[in-house]
């Protein structure tokens, strides 16, 4: 069979318009690589086989009839196992809801089917979207995290199981799985992808993030599951960006060169040299510090994301609370000991850290720093630590990862670049122009 | 033990004690390690700076101005 498992989403969707490929080859190549790797990798929670196969012939059987098809028609990707699937079980990495089936599609996994596209299946996530490490590993190195919490979702398009899938982001948790697993992602602006239909761990602070094989892959997500939505009040009410946007030089970047001081010495040199590369290039670069310390966003980040979840999850705490994994427990812990005047502080502090980031990106393109202090822990011990990716979690501005290449151990390396709110035609743009000219791609590994 | 490790424990004590009151929360030594970091958390918010003009919502889309899109 041919390595059709290599396309890329919008590869393959131009094969399967050009006519040299159907969705159901696509999706046999696929099953296929799922077959021969995650005995290795153990991405998935549940594999759709016979469901995206039909999904598939019907899509080739509507395009060889001349039907009109969605923009997304006959590609396949992965949904996190929070996020519901109609038909597919919803156990968010946890026995406590084994068993579990969704009625409905999640409103992004509507649009997703809306616009032609096949849910390949479920990908791992950590329990409940948070801290304890899930049995994913990375597909650069077993013994090595695949980071957190979208684990399923970063390792299966790394390995090349799935060409895109949907994670979410509440501190880390899409871009630094991306990132040790050496692919793009996407964290958009906070409400840009409604939330309807996922497990939730933080009302302020839950996003839908976008995981693929290249950054034009996930502009076309994007641009099929952003939009408002009636259901989530937080969604905001701006058009979804376009499904195609062109490669676009940035002019002038914000360095946040200061936060190296946390990053390992290899995280460093890598970053330092790739903003060097950037600069090279004719990009003004400008370096400049963040209105508040790491410490600091990640104190008024923490509490006031621990107070949602425990709100949240109050039920689940009170029946479940001795069997649930060690980090939810004490989030929600913590959560409970939280006095409320402090919550509402962490929220004030927010919305102040928010509009001077607003300040600070209205006068340039991006924002560079490292994707994450430190290549990816031992699998079993942690999926990484976040500080990196809190500050544009908190801002709720938009952010990407780029691989920069692999470093020791064989473990990816990655860029993150942010920008401001409802920014991500620009940042795309600017993230494609990086993919070409600066060759920060991503690879397969040998599995 | 010094006075501001036993301050510290009092603190994690107290917080312990309103969570497992209200909440349910076990006082054992897995909540007491909790509360200790929770407190810890709640000092660096309690010295952090609050502009007395800041509501806890996000501000408008519109202050962030236009996306300005691919030229």
């Amino acid at each position: 069979m041919s390595e059709y498992w290599k396309l890329s989403l919008s590869e393959g969707l131009r094969r399967m318009e050009e006519g040299t490929l159907g969705a159901a080859e696509w999706t046999r190549s696929l099953l296929s690589r799922i077959d021969a790797c995650e005995d290795r990798v153990k991405a998935w929670a549940q594999v759709d086989r016979q469901g995206a196969l039909d999904a598939a012939e019907r899509v080739d059987d509507a395009r060889s009839g001349g039907a009109g098809l969605g923009p997304l028609a006959g590609a396949p990707y992965a949904a996190k196992d929070i996020i519901d699937v109609r038909g597919l079980r919803r156990e968010a990495g946890t026995e406590i809801l084994k068993g579990e089936e969704a009625a409905e599609d999640a409103v992004c996994v509507a649009r997703l089917r809306d616009a032609g596209a096949i849910a390949l299946g479920k990908a791992v996530t950590t329990p409940f979207a948070q801290g304890d490490p899930s049995i994913t590993r990375n597909p650069w190195n077993p013994e090595r995290s695949p980071g957190g919490s979208s684990s399923g979702s970063a390792a299966a398009v790394g390995a090349g199981m799935v060409p895109a899938a949907f994670g979410s982001q509440t501190t880390g948790s899409t871009l630094r799985p991306a990132a040790y697993c050496g692919v793009p992602a996407l964290k958009p602006t906070y409400g840009r992808i409604p939330r309807t239909g996922l497990i939730k761990v933080s009302w302020n602070f839950d996003h839908v993030g976008v995981i693929a094989r290249g950054v034009e892959d996930i502009a076309r997500i994007l641009a099929a599951a952003a939009g408002p939505d009636g259901a989530d009040h937080r969604a905001v009410e701006a058009p979804p960006p376009p499904a195609e946007i062109a490669p676009r030089k940035p002019e002038k970047i914000a360095w946040l060169k200061h936060v190296l001081d946390q990053a390992s010495a290899e995280v460093a040199e890598w970053t330092e040299r790739a903003v060097s590369r950037i600069e090279s290039a004719g990009v003004a670069v400008e370096e400049v510090e963040l209105p508040l310390s790491l410490e600091e966003i990640n104190a008024a980040h923490f509490i006031a994301r621990c107070v949602d979840a425990a709100a949240h999850h109050q039920d689940l705490y009170e029946a479940h609370g001795e069997r649930l994994p060690p980090y939810v427990r004490r989030s929600l812990t913590i959560g409970y000991m939280t006095p409320a005047v402090h919550y509402v502080r962490a929220m004030r502090i927010r919305a102040n850290f928010t509009r001077k980031m607003d300040d600070l990106m209205s006068q340039r393109d991006l924002l560079a720093l490292p994707s994450f202090d430190a290549g990816a822990p031992p699998w079993e011990e942690s999926t990484g630590a976040p500080a990196f990716l809190q500050p544009l979690t908190f801002s709720g501005q938009p952010a990407v990862t780029l691989p920069l290449g692999r470093g020791d151990m064989n473990l990816p390396l990655g860029i993150q670049f942010g920008a401001m709110r409802l920014g991500e035609e620009k940042l795309l743009a600017m993230a494609r122009w990086f993919e070409d000219e600066m060759g920060w791609l991503a690879e397969f590994p040998d599995l | 033990m010094s006075a501001p490790e036993k301050g510290r424990e009092e603190i994690a004590a107290r917080i312990s004690g309103m969570a497992s009151e209200i909440y349910g929360v076990p006082e054992d030594a897995f909540g007491r390690k909790t509360a200790d970091e929770c407190a810890r958390m709640l000092r660096i918010l309690s010295g952090m700076e609050v502009d007395p003009a800041d509501e806890p919502f996000l501000p408008p889309l519109e202050e962030a101005g236009p996306d300005e899109g691919a030229k």
